[in-house]
């Protein structure tokens, strides 16, 4: 009966009594044991191997029956020589002429966007696209083979054999009659953008201010599943598969496993974050191997930045990786990888979508929360959970210690004087205040594109009319006597420290859903300090804490990852260079995350802003 | 009174089988029209026509290659018009253009009943239940949720003598998630004289003809008039089936067919029965670049102009093909048709009016639907929609917006009805003038209703459909018509009727792999929290008044019980 309320005693509970006395050493533990149990989670032991969640996927149980066809050597030779004769654009005519001579029906897309920053900027692009209607089934859903167009030999590599390779699929897929969901082809101009507009006018979502995507000609049903194609050369010699999408969104793990598997038959070598899985007998050489994968992985579903045109999909709940083919030349240093021809990456490609086609219903059943250790192991949301539980549990630790050592309003009435009492509800509207803040700031970027003529006077980009304001405007706040905490008494700083610690806890802990990876990294930084600064009760020692405290601001962890990032990439250079540079690359990357916002959707300058600052900032208000 | 009747009747009997030597009449054609993009379209037509009104079908106590199930089956529930079609696959419009008779993917049922018909609905039931005993098809899952009356959309097919023809007898169904396969076929073709054992039925191989790129079986039942004064009607049966063949998929990636390669199997026997048996094959394209022979050469060449309109075919007449090749030894007929040059896959103009219809949005929550109605005439043209959306999609109606070319645009005439929960579907018709080159968007928005847990459909779960959209139209221009030979002397105009493709939608969805699961941990969570919530908002919370340490044995039983 009283589980949750007991009434009986009047007593303290164990719990209570531990959380009063020794919340500090319960912390502690919980700390250091989130620590090794995230170590021993990707130790051999504890990965589990991948398998099928899906069985009607049954994937490699068809023969694979695509073959080198003249068709494919004939159709990439002359999409190289168009594409070297008109260098600047996307040989759209070329590429609908060449669906239509499959016996596909190809159309154009055209685009436009407004660039939402700086001086008016107008980019038009177009894109082309076929559809292959399914002869089993009326055109109810769809799969996508796409691939983003890059003619010249730029630092990303040009994409031509696989625009090649698709067009050689569709002329094989056409004169098959197994397919039950339709096939579409998409070639896409102007990389994430032509993608974008893309699918805002598949779905054809609110029209938006800044990216005027048309209208598509033709259509199919729903979309199910899409793989993005990205093969630099003829010869292949790993297959690199992409998962991480716009704000670390993954694909069902089921099409990432039905891609490693049908490469590891074709005999490509699958790889992820550029490791295949180790094969190897010394625990410690595995373990090291799985550790530095998850890491890895962990940090690009952090930046929620997509390593791949397939991200952008995920968001209008299509499942969607990227297999990147590296060839040779790129892949030479590692003598341990067999190269194939383009072919048989078709002969893969062609696996995974006839896998794709048995499916009956939609990817519901298994993973869609997971990290990767290798490409045949992985950790669920049921296991990495518990790290992040144990490391996120100590700001509620301690917020209950603090909420039992406050004096009771109830019971001390008598006693005491109340201006002495202090309730949490009295705390809250600062915490009320601090998000309306942060709500300001993230309409700041609109705002100043409002009053863009203010820094056109001075001629200033709006890249750093943006990076300037926003740290004026932190400073602004933070050294603000307005909103410094007064000393009034150690009660009311008490029950701040409170609803600080428990809105940090909220914030994490939602995301720890959404990007279980920057959940993460935010919670190890800044929990010790948070735990720390309301631990210390003495004023002055908690004013020593205040530097480590700033470089939490969400603005100075963005920079010192990239400040490490490049220590680490150019060891030998002069440190002050490296801050400078780091500086200038940080003003891109804060432009590149709301560019990102507008055009994508991307929601990390909005959450850094709206949400993890204020819970920052109160706790900046508290030392 | 009872013998006044009964005088009557035995006066009148002799009437009736003296009136006119009551006959029937069975024939059979199958068109095969090469389609602009290379695909080849098969259309197979049995027509059993009965000398007899369909009110009198009663009155028939013999049958002779009218099938006796159907008969019974109209004289019980008193029909008039009956369109019964089950298909599978899209019938692509744009390059395809328009087909003899458009059917959606799934189960669709029209039927008008007869006037004196004194319970529609009980009617409605029956029909719906003894077809898909007939055809073993799940039409019992035509329920009043999936049932309409469309106001203004079907106009009948038939003959209606007097103008009986009443609007509140019209009931329309479809079911889009309807699979048609082999046992459907198997009944079907049993409602023929000579089943298929012998003549074009015998064609019907079910797998060949399922590994098709469009397949299409249906029923037709109308009234046709008996003389030319018209004062008479016949019932008319027309069963047909319609398959499109790819034939790169069949013929190792090569540009040719044959009868033998479509269906597995070449003619042998021909339908005695059958008063005419022909086989026609449009050659109206031939001259153009993917010029084609055909062997044997055609008996005949018959040139037809429909309201102008000129089409010329190739005709065979199988009776006489099959007895001249038993002449000569050869028990068997076969048709091929090679292209004198490669292949050339040409741009391929769509037809003149086009509908496409499709989900908008994304997520399970709000979403909506979009009709593209293309009209490339230079002129105005006269179209009426109707659309039926299941319950489960809980329309908007004030989201309803007709724009063309970004103008809104008034429709002459709207409809709707709005759904029940479980009961109604949503029902809307417009009538709209489509102006001259213009894409005209229909568009309106829903939200997705939960389902309760036993109402989501037993198979995998990919969502639910929606059915087709009807867009009827009197078209002024028959260059993308599909014109059968036969049918040229009809003096009306036809009507066209295109369909939409259905829809596919997801509703939210449990995960149903733990129900039990989900069901254990909700009614652990709900009944450890209901008694300390209810505790709490019941009794007042007072601080306890510490009584003196009642520590005598007495006090110590007294609190004990107190406690428990």
């Amino acid at each position: 009966m009283g589980l949750l309320t007991d009434d009986k005693s009047s007593e303290e509970s164990g719990i209570v009594k531990l959380l009063r006395n020794h919340a500090n050493k319960v912390s502690f533990l919980c700390f250091t044991s989130a620590i090794i149990v995230a170590a021993a989670l990707v130790t051999e032991n504890y990965v589990d191997t991948t398998y099928f969640s899906d069985n009607a996927l049954l994937p490699g149980l068809v023969n694979r029956e695509f073959t080198n066809q003249p068709y494919l050597k004939d159709v990439l030779t002359r999409l190289r020589k168009v594409a070297k004769s008109r260098p600047n654009e996307l040989v759209a005519d070329w590429l609908v002429n060449e669906f239509n001579s499959i016996g596909l029906h190809g159309y154009e897309h055209n685009f436009t966007l407004h660039y939402p920053f700086g001086k008016e900027q107008v980019i038009k692009g177009n894109n082309v696209y076929a559809i292959l209607r399914a002869s089993r089934a009326q055109s109810t859903e769809a799969l996508v083979i796409s691939s983003p167009y890059r003619a010249s030999n730029n630092v990303y590599g040009q994409t031509l054999p696989g625009i090649a390779l698709m067009l050689s699929l569709a002329k094989y897929f056409s004169s098959k009659n197994y397919l039950a969901k339709d096939l579409i082809f998409l070639v896409c101009d102007k990389e994430y953008i032509g993608f974008q507009a893309w699918l805002d006018a598949y779905h054809e979502v609110d029209r938006s201010s800044v990216l005027d995507y048309g209208y598509l000609e033709a259509k199919s049903g729903p979309i199910q599943a899409a793989v993005n194609l990205q093969v630099y050369e003829e010869d292949i010699a790993r297959l690199e598969v992409k998962i991480e999408g716009l704000n670390g969104q993954l694909p069902n793990l089921d099409l990432f496993n039905v891609a490693v598997e049908l490469a590891t038959r074709e005999s490509i070598t699958p790889t992820f974050h550029g490791k295949s899985h180790p094969f190897s007998a010394d625990f410690y050489e595995v373990s090291k191997d799985y550790a530095l994968t998850t890491a890895s992985m962990m940090i690009s579903q952090a930046k929620t930045i997509p390593t791949g045109a397939h991200g952008l999909f995920h968001k209008y709940a299509i499942q969607a990786i990227t297999l990147e083919g590296i060839g040779k030349v790129a892949a030479n240093q590692r003598k341990d990888y067999l190269s194939a021809p383009l072919f048989q990456v078709g002969r893969v490609i062609e696996g995974i979508f006839r896998s794709l086609n048995n499916l009956l219903e939609r990817f519901n059943r298994s993973y869609w929360f997971y990290l990767l250790p290798s490409t045949r192991r992985y950790i669920s949301i049921g296991y990495y959970m518990i790290p992040f539980g144990l490391m996120a549990l100590p700001l509620l630790f301690k917020a209950l210690n603090i909420y039992l050592t406050m004096k009771k309003v109830d019971q001390d009435k008598s006693e005491q004087d109340s201006t002495q009492v202090e309730s949490l509800w009295n705390a809250l509207p600062f915490n009320f205040y601090c998000h309306v803040l942060g709500f300001l700031i993230a309409s700041l970027p609109a705002l100043i594109q409002r009053y863009s003529w203010l820094y056109h006077d001075y001629n200033l980009k709006f890249k750093d009319t943006i990076y300037y304001t926003l740290i004026s405007t932190s400073l602004l706040l933070m050294f603000n006597p307005i909103f410094r905490w007064k000393q009034k008494s150690e009660e009311q700083l008490k029950a701040r420290q409170c609803v600080a610690l428990i809105n940090l806890a909220l914030i994490l802990s939602c995301l720890s859903l959404l990007n279980i990876s920057l959940a993460l990294f935010l919670t190890v930084l800044i929990v010790p300090v948070t735990y720390l600064c309301v631990s210390i009760s003495n004023s002055i020692l908690r004013k020593l804490l205040a530097p480590f405290i700033l470089l939490l601001h969400p603005l100075s962890i963005g920079y010192l990852c990239i400040l490490v990032v490049s220590f680490l990439v150019h060891h030998e250079t002069d440190p002050m260079v490296h801050l400078a540079r780091s500086a200038e690359s940080h003003k891109s990357y804060l432009l590149k995350y709301l560019e990102d916002w507008y055009i994508h959707g991307n929601w990390t300058f909005f959450f850094g802003s709206a949400l993890f600052f204020p819970a920052w900032f109160q706790i900046w208000s508290i030392i | 009174m009872t013998l006044i009747y009964f005088l009557t009747f035995i006066v009148l009997l002799p009437c009736v089988h003296l009136d006119e030597a009551v006959k029937d009449d069975y024939s059979e054609s199958l068109l095969i029209k090469p389609l602009p993009d290379g695909m080849i379209y098969n259309h197979f037509q049995f027509k059993t026509i009965l000398h007899q009104d369909i009110e009198y079908l009663h009155l028939e106590n013999h049958f002779d290659r009218f099938p006796l199930a159907i008969g019974n089956f109209i004289s019980k529930n008193l029909i008039k018009e009956l369109t019964f079609s089950l298909g599978r696959g899209h019938w692509k419009l744009n390059t395809w253009g328009y087909p003899l008779r458009y059917q959606p993917n799934g189960a669709e049922l029209w039927v008008t009943l007869q006037n004196f018909n004194p319970n529609p609905w009980k009617s409605w039931k029956d029909i719906t239940s003894t077809l898909s005993g007939l055809f073993c098809a799940s039409l019992n899952f035509i329920d009043k949720a999936a049932t309409t009356k469309p106001k203004f959309s079907l106009k009948p097919d038939g003959i209606f003598i007097n103008d009986s023809y009443r609007p509140d007898n019209v009931f329309y169904a479809s079911l889009a998630h309807e699979a048609v396969c082999t046992e459907n076929l198997t009944p079907w073709k049993k409602l023929l004289p000579c089943f298929s054992k012998a003549g074009l039925a015998s064609l019907l191989n079910a797998v060949q003809i399922f590994n098709s790129n469009y397949f299409a079986l249906s029923l037709d039942v109308k009234s046709i008039c008996r003389n030319p004064s018209c004062n008479e009607t016949s019932t008319e049966i027309t069963q047909s089936v319609q398959v499109v063949f790819n034939p790169p998929a069949m013929f190792e990636g090569k540009h040719r067919w044959s009868i033998v390669k479509f269906f597995g199997t070449s003619l042998k026997e021909e339908c005695k029965l059958a008063s005419s048996s022909k086989i026609y094959v449009e050659t109206t394209v031939n001259d153009t670049d993917n010029s084609y022979n055909l062997s044997p050469l055609p008996e005949t060449s018959i040139e037809s102009d429909f309201q102008g309109e000129k089409r010329r075919f190739a005709v065979y007449d199988v009776k006489k093909m099959i007895e001249h090749n038993r002449n000569n030894n050869v028990n068997k007929f076969n048709i091929y048709s090679m292209y004198q040059k490669e292949y050339i896959y040409k741009k391929v103009n769509p037809p003149y009016i086009t509908a496409h219809r499709y989900i908008t949005g994304y997520g399970v929550y709000l979403g909506g639907i979009t009709c593209r109605i293309t009209n490339s005439l230079t002129k105005a043209q006269n179209v009426t929609y109707l659309d039926v959306i299941p319950w489960y999609l809980r329309i908007y109606i004030h989201t309803l917006s007709i724009t063309s070319n970004n103008v809104e645009i008034k429709p002459s005439k709207l409809y709707h009805k709005p759904g029940k929960d479980r009961a109604q579907p949503h029902h809307i018709e417009i009538i709209l003038e489509l102006p001259p080159l213009s894409d005209t968007i229909i568009t309106y928005d829903f939200e997705r209703a939960f389902l309760k847990w036993t109402e989501f459909p037993p198979d995998a779960n990919h969502g639910v459909y929606v059915g087709a959209a009807t867009l009827t139209f009197q078209p002024t221009n028959f260059q993308n018509l599909t014109i059968h030979p036969e049918h040229t002397e009809s003096l009306d105009p036809p009507t066209i009727k295109i369909k939409t493709e259905n829809l596919l939608v997801s509703l939210p969805t449990p995960d149903f792999s733990m129900p039990y699961n989900v069901i254990c941990l909700v009614s652990t969570v709900i009944t450890l929290a209901f008694g300390p919530i209810h505790n709490l908002t019941t009794k007042r919370a007072r601080i306890a008044i510490q009584s003196k340490e009642g520590s005598n044995l007495k006090d110590r039983i007294f609190k004990f019980f107190k406690r428990s």
